[in-house]
């Protein structure tokens, strides 16, 4: 599904149908999937259609900037280890429509179910978008429509045996990168004093994969800004 | 010339002339500099920052303004400070509310127990923070209604800012027949918790049998959801739940009692109407 199309388009896939329809010099964009239906008009437009996977936080409400997720299992990580295990996240996609006066968000779904969560307590911690996944050593096999894979380097500079059973990400730092077979992001997970930082590399699992348009875009402010500090404990 | 015509004292026209630039002058520049720090502000701190921020120079340059033409007015301001001295005993007596408003007003942008936009309860007036001005805070209560409440009101009242945090709990007793299976239904409204996006994982939502009423076997709900979406939340899952006990035959009851008549030998039940 993902990539970059021309005007007109129909889309019937995974349970998805969207179409970009000819109406006269316009264009109505219809979807429908099991999320709900939408319809749009779009005026003297465009050239371009980009269908990408985005970061997660967008749907059923764009919330939080922030995503949990949850291990099945928790990961028990020996003094000062490095090791990489990988996780599932969810995907949402969306659908841009691109000119020469440049991209526009015109749709965001998911085929996911949506959670949200507390990290830390209601009094002083931070909104979540909930994610539960199993940890591999391996990368998993994943429908890209609904899930993609985060490679996850952890490093503990601690002197003490760690015990993992979270991660939180920010939105703003996710850097996704897609292919046929895969959405996947790669990130890092740094432990040192006891306090865990997350952060993204902007490098592709494999090589080949094409990077994704981004929605939410960081600026000069630290509340936005790309890396998380994990405060609450992992 | 008709500008050193003497008006009062050593005042002439051109003082007075010099005096009304200065204050235009400043009030431009105080006015222009308040549109260009939105401006600049706008995408770096929240609204209620600007506006503090804002304020403090507008009243500023104001402030600088008035000492500067004082002179030129003939006001002698060591002569004030004397004057002030008597006059300010007698003005503080008058003013204690004033002040007292003023000064309530300053703890309340430094303690910041509520922000503009936030929804609270001030001893009894909810509503909707519009502004919190130096005197006073006002709220926009949620019918509509507009409500100016005096600083030293407000800093001395309970307030309950129902915002503060990012999760709010909100709270349903269902009530079931003592014939319907607790177990089935609990295990129905958590079904429907879980499925909906904006109950929140955790905090954990409960849902347990909290009494044995005299008319139905009480079922305690307690579902924690992000504050901006909360109301939307309780509205939306209540009637979803009453909807789902029903469709699996759970029945919420009316209120009813079982009546034996003394006088039967047989003492026939008289059954409850099945409503």
């Amino acid at each position: 599904m993902f990539g970059q199309y021309t005007f007109p388009l129909t889309i019937d896939l995974a349970g998805v149908f969207l179409a970009f329809e000819k109406a006269e010099d316009n264009f109505i964009y219809r979807r429908q999937c099991q999320e709900g239906s939408v319809t749009k008009a779009l005026l003297n437009c465009c050239s371009t259609v980009l269908i990408h996977p985005i970061e997660p936080l967008n749907t059923p409400k764009s919330l939080t900037p922030n995503l949990l997720i949850d291990f099945e299992n928790s990961v028990v990580l020996e003094p000062r280890a490095e090791q990489t295990i990988f996780l599932k996240f969810p995907v949402e996609i969306g659908v841009f429509i691109s000119s020469t006066q440049g991209q526009q968000l015109v749709d965001v779904f998911s085929l996911q179910k949506q959670k949200f969560t507390v990290y830390g307590e209601p009094s002083d911690g931070v909104l979540c978008k909930h994610w539960k996944s199993a940890v591999y050593t391996d990368i998993p096999d994943t429908n890209p429509c609904l899930e993609g894979v985060l490679e996850l380097n952890i490093t503990s500079a601690n002197t003490t045996w760690l015990e993992i059973t979270k991660v939180v990400v920010s939105a703003y730092g996710m850097k996704i990168f897609f292919d046929n077979q895969m959405v996947a992001l790669k990130g890092s997970l740094k432990i040192k004093n006891g306090i865990a930082e997350t952060d993204f590399e902007d490098a592709p699992l494999k090589t080949g994969m094409i990077r994704a348009t981004k929605n939410f875009t960081a600026r000069l402010l630290s509340t936005t800004a790309a890396k998380f500090v994990m405060e609450h404990g992992i | 010339m008709i500008l050193n015509k003497v008006v009062y004292a050593n005042v002439t026209l051109l003082d007075l002339l010099i005096v009304g630039i200065i204050l235009v002058v400043a009030l431009s520049a105080a006015k222009g500099l308040s549109i260009y720090l939105r401006r600049f502000l706008k995408e770096k701190l929240s609204k209620e920052h600007i506006e503090i921020i804002v304020r403090l120079v507008d009243y500023s340059i104001v402030a600088v303004a008035v000492l500067m033409v004082l002179p030129m007015l003939g006001l002698n301001l060591s002569g004030l400070l004397v004057a002030g001295g008597i006059a300010g005993l007698a003005i503080g007596f008058a003013s204690q509310s004033i002040v007292g408003n003023m000064i309530s007003g300053l703890f309340l942008i430094v303690e910041r127990p509520i922000k503009i936009g936030n929804s609270v309860d001030i001893d009894g007036t909810a509503g909707i923070v519009e502004d919190i001005r130096i005197m006073s805070t006002t709220l926009r209560t949620f019918d509509g209604l507009f409500v100016r409440i005096p600083n030293q009101k407000v800093f001395t009242a309970n307030i309950t800012n129902f915002v503060a945090n990012i999760a709010r709990r909100f709270e349903y007793i269902i009530g079931i027949r003592y014939s319907d299976d607790a177990d089935k239904a609990i295990g129905l409204i958590r079904k429907l918790i879980s499925d909906h996006p904006l109950t929140l994982v955790s905090p954990e939502p409960q849902v347990f049998v909290d009494s044995l009423g005299d008319n139905s076997v009480n079922i305690i709900v307690r579902i924690w959801a992000p504050t901006s979406d909360w109301f939307s939340v309780k509205a939306e899952l209540l009637w979803k739940i009453k909807q789902a006990l029903e469709k699996e035959g759970i029945e919420i009851p009316f209120p009813q009692r079982v009546v034996w008549l003394a006088n039967d030998p047989g003492k026939t039940e008289i059954p409850a109407p099945h409503l």
